[in-house]
């Protein structure tokens, strides 16, 4: 049973207070709560996911939530521009990449130099050719605070475990084996 | 805009099929990839290589081909593919997809074990089943970001998981240095690869090993990569001859790239070409003097495709005056420059501008030159910006 | 369409230890990098939950759930990335199902245009004849899937009580029956890379065209 109430923010995100509201796994609460917010009323429903029925992966919250206000907050970045990048050379002060537009994605690729400098240091190390990136140009503090245009460049963080990395070599020369044929 | 106004008169590409006993050769370039489909008499077809057209994303091969009224399925009866990196074969695996006929003709090199390393390092081949043909997962890259090697993986995991194996298995070929890849009789034709040489192909073997990554963050292959392994072809059509010269590069190496093909042990011979897909868009890397000398007519048809990618972009002035002084007709894809993009948003063109010192767009509009042959007449057509390298070209886009 | 809020999430259901899911085993692990998790916020990390919240991602896992959302655009395929990294260390977790969610909240241009959403969508003409101004408060479709995964596609609409007045909400959930693909747990975390990264452009796209397709088409 719920021993605590369940807070809801501004944005309708629920805050959990206490690992023990979620001790009983069982799916027969019976506790309701509404809840005014701006002129609406929330209600809260525990249980399965609402509406039998309705795939368990879709609203994602585990337990309880809130029907029909979705538990997303609102981003504060507007994004304008995406692009996906491939590193193809790596200078002293410039790298060399190729930009696919996510945004307009009939568009051309492009190849670009850009400073070594726009790159965070944590991600430097990552900054090799091949390694791939994500690079979005928007505005942050959209809706509060002074805005701001920025850019974002953010190294792609893909990993391969060690186990794939020894099994590829074996897939290797099963395709080798395969297409031999002298 | 032609500097003295007065318009640019070229013939247009014919848009009916040639006729059985006539020679086509096509030529397709967006300014990254390139795409050669070949009439080979009786409504066969060759294709070498793979780019997509701009409007419909198809393959520019497919889509050419059913605007000719040509049926792929029966009529392609050879793919080959002279580039292993996706930007130069976008498109390649749906060829061969629709081309059920064809026999695919790669490099060696791309079937042995180093480049299938490379391969299975970005793309994953369930290899618990022991040698039978086993339950594969298809990765096939998000569009746009490409791997380098998702074209040649899509073709090689289709060859591994077909039903019919061993069937799909005999479709794919290897061309080395001296390989018969088509024969026919009535027209008489004969395709023969002239690359790459035995040394080219360990080179590239090399080359692979060099880019298996060795990190558990995964990337992909970056574009600016050596083509050890492209392969040039020698066609003869009735009286007439053709050298595509694909990606061939001319190095300082007997063994490898066009001295191999010109002092190997199975020299072309007889007569010259009079059609010459220029190897490796014009640029002087591609450039062998004993190739114009030896295997070319004087003014021979010289066609050949733009390459953005790179800060010095070829071909070059430099290059299309050298190619100019060697024969009377050349003909280009595609404009040897094309402008920046331009942002709608002016934030994003603004912030772009201020962060980046070079920018480059890399594919343009494909242009399209079209040679057809009959009865010893040659006739050139041009589509999109496809256009004759002439003076007027020069003035236009090389004012000092 | 303009969305005044969206959100795409990613929730597998399966057996989790939630306490591995701590930010620091992300930054260990390489799947996350260290200026990530500098502001995170509300960090709960116990046996039977883990929460917690960075700039751009929320996570919260539980024994049976993973659930993982963003609702910056810039960085959707970044969430997938993040849960195929942390699924290929973790590559003998049991998982049977996936879902990618795409949600929206929009603004119909006035009281009338928001009314006939709903009167297009679920028309009252029925329920008025025993109800007493009948109003939608939410409709769910479930539909099969048209392309070869096995699982089905939901889709939920309801007035909006995050964007006021006129909102709309829309939720698109792919779910997919992960446990009908996979053999073993190795297996499951391969196809589970496998779909994501395969798929993942298709997914929001198709989610996309579902949810500008019902609205448009309803106004």
């Amino acid at each position: 049973m719920l021993t605590e109430p369940i807070l809801f923010s501004r944005y309708g995100t629920e805050l959990l207070r206490d690992a023990i509201l979620l001790n009983d796994p069982a799916e027969n609460f019976d506790v309701e709560m509404s809840q005014e917010h701006n002129g609406q009323t929330a209600h809260l429903e525990s249980g399965p996911a609402a509406g039998t029925g309705t795939s368990q992966t879709g609203h994602p919250v585990d337990r309880h939530f809130i029907w029909p206000v979705f538990n997303v907050v609102q981003s504060d970045f507007k994004l304008l521009q995406l692009w996906q990048g491939r590193v193809e050379k790596v200078g002293t002060d410039e790298f060399v990449a190729t930009l696919f537009d996510k945004t307009h994605p009939l568009s051309s690729p492009e190849q670009v130099s850009i400073s070594i400098e726009d790159v965070n240091l944590e991600d430097r190390e990552l900054l090799r050719p091949g390694a791939v990136f994500y690079w979005s140009i928007g505005y942050a503090n959209y809706y509060k605070g002074p805005r701001q245009r920025t850019s974002r460049i953010r190294f792609r963080r893909l990993v391969i475990p060690k186990r794939k990395m020894v099994e590829r070599k074996n897939a290797a020369k099963q395709l080798a084996t395969f297409f031999a044929r002298h | 805009m032609p500097q003295n106004n007065s318009p640019l008169f070229l013939p247009d590409i014919k848009v009916d099929p040639p006729s059985l006993d006539e020679l086509e050769i096509s030529l397709f370039g967006p300014g990254r990839g390139e795409c050669v489909v070949v009439h080979l008499g009786n409504n066969d077809w060759l294709v070498v290589d793979s780019c997509l057209d701009n409007t419909s994303s198809q393959p520019v091969a497919l889509r050419y081909l059913e605007n000719l009224g040509v049926d792929p399925r029966e009529a392609v009866q050879r793919v080959v593919v002279t580039h292993w990196h996706d930007d130069h074969i976008k498109g390649i695996s749906a060829v061969v997809e629709h081309c059920p006929s064809a026999y695919i003709y790669f490099s060696q090199a791309l079937l042995k074990e180093e480049f299938f390393e490379l391969l299975t390092a970005f793309y994953s081949f369930d290899a618990r089943s022991g040698g039978k043909v086993a339950d594969m997962i298809d990765f096939e890259r998000p569009e746009g970001l490409t791997s380098g090697v998702s074209e040649i993986a899509k073709i090689v995991a289709h060859a591994y998981k077909h039903d019919s194996a061993k069937r799909y298995k005999r479709r794919i070929h290897y061309a080395g240095d001296s390989t018969i890849v088509f024969e026919s009789v009535a027209p008489r034709v004969r395709i023969r690869s002239l690359s790459p040489s035995a040394k080219a192909v360990n080179s590239a073997l090399v080359h692979f090993a060099g880019l298996v990554p060795d990190s558990v963050q995964r990337g992909v292959i970056p574009a600016q990569i050596k083509n050890h392994c492209s392969i040039a072809l020698w066609i003869e059509f009735e009286n007439i001859r053709m050298l595509l010269g694909g990606d061939l590069e001319q190095v300082n190496d007997p063994d490898m790239g066009w001295n191999a093909v010109l002092e190997g042990p199975n020299p072309v011979q007889g007569s010259k070409a009079s059609v010459f897909k220029v190897p490796h868009h014009g640029s002087h890397n591609g450039h062998n003097d004993r190739v114009w000398k030896d295997l070319l007519e004087e003014d021979v048809n010289s066609i050949l495709t733009p390459f953005y990618g790179s800060s010095n972009p070829p071909p070059t002035q430099n290059d299309l005056n050298r190619l100019l002084s060697l024969t009377d007709s050349v003909s280009i894809t595609a404009q040897p420059k094309i402008p920046k993009k331009k942002y709608t948003d002016h934030v994003v063109q603004k912030l772009l501008s201020g962060m980046i010192s070079e920018r480059r767009t890399l594919v343009g509009k494909m242009g399209h030159i079209q040679i057809r042959a009959f009865d010893g007449r040659f006739s050139i057509g041009f589509d999109g910006p496809a256009r004759q390298v002439d003076k007027r070209f020069m003035r236009e886009f090389y004012s000092a | 369409m303009k969305y005044e809020i969206e959100g795409v999430s990613i929730v597998l259901l399966g057996s989790f230890n939630p306490v591995i899911f701590q930010p620091a085993w992300f930054v260990l692990n390489k799947i996350l990098p260290n200026y990530d998790v500098l502001e995170q916020e509300v960090n709960i990390v116990h046996n039977q939950i883990t929460q917690f919240r960075l700039d751009w991602l929320k996570v919260d896992v539980t024994q049976d759930r993973f659930f993982a959302s963003t609702s910056e655009t810039a960085n959707y395929t970044t969430l997938r990335d993040f849960v195929v990294s942390t699924f290929a260390i973790l590559e003998h977790t049991p998982i049977t199902k996936l879902g990618v969610n795409k949600d929206i909240h929009c603004r119909a241009e006035n009281e009338e245009t928001w009314n006939k959403i709903g009167d297009t969508l679920a028309p009252k003409d029925i329920w008025q004849k025993t109800l007493r101004e009948p109003g939608l408060t939410s409709l769910k479709i479930q539909t099969l899937r048209d392309d070869d995964l096995p699982g089905r596609i939901n889709v939920q609409l309801a007035p909006s009580a995050q964007v006021t007045p006129y909102g709309v909400f829309m939720g698109v959930n792919h779910h997919i029956e992960l446990d009908e693909l996979a053999k073993d747990d190795e297996q499951t975390s391969e196809q589970l890379a496998a779909i994501l990264e395969n798929n993942w452009d298709a997914l929001l796209q198709s989610a996309d065209k579902i949810i500008e397709t019902t609205i448009t088409k309803a106004i």
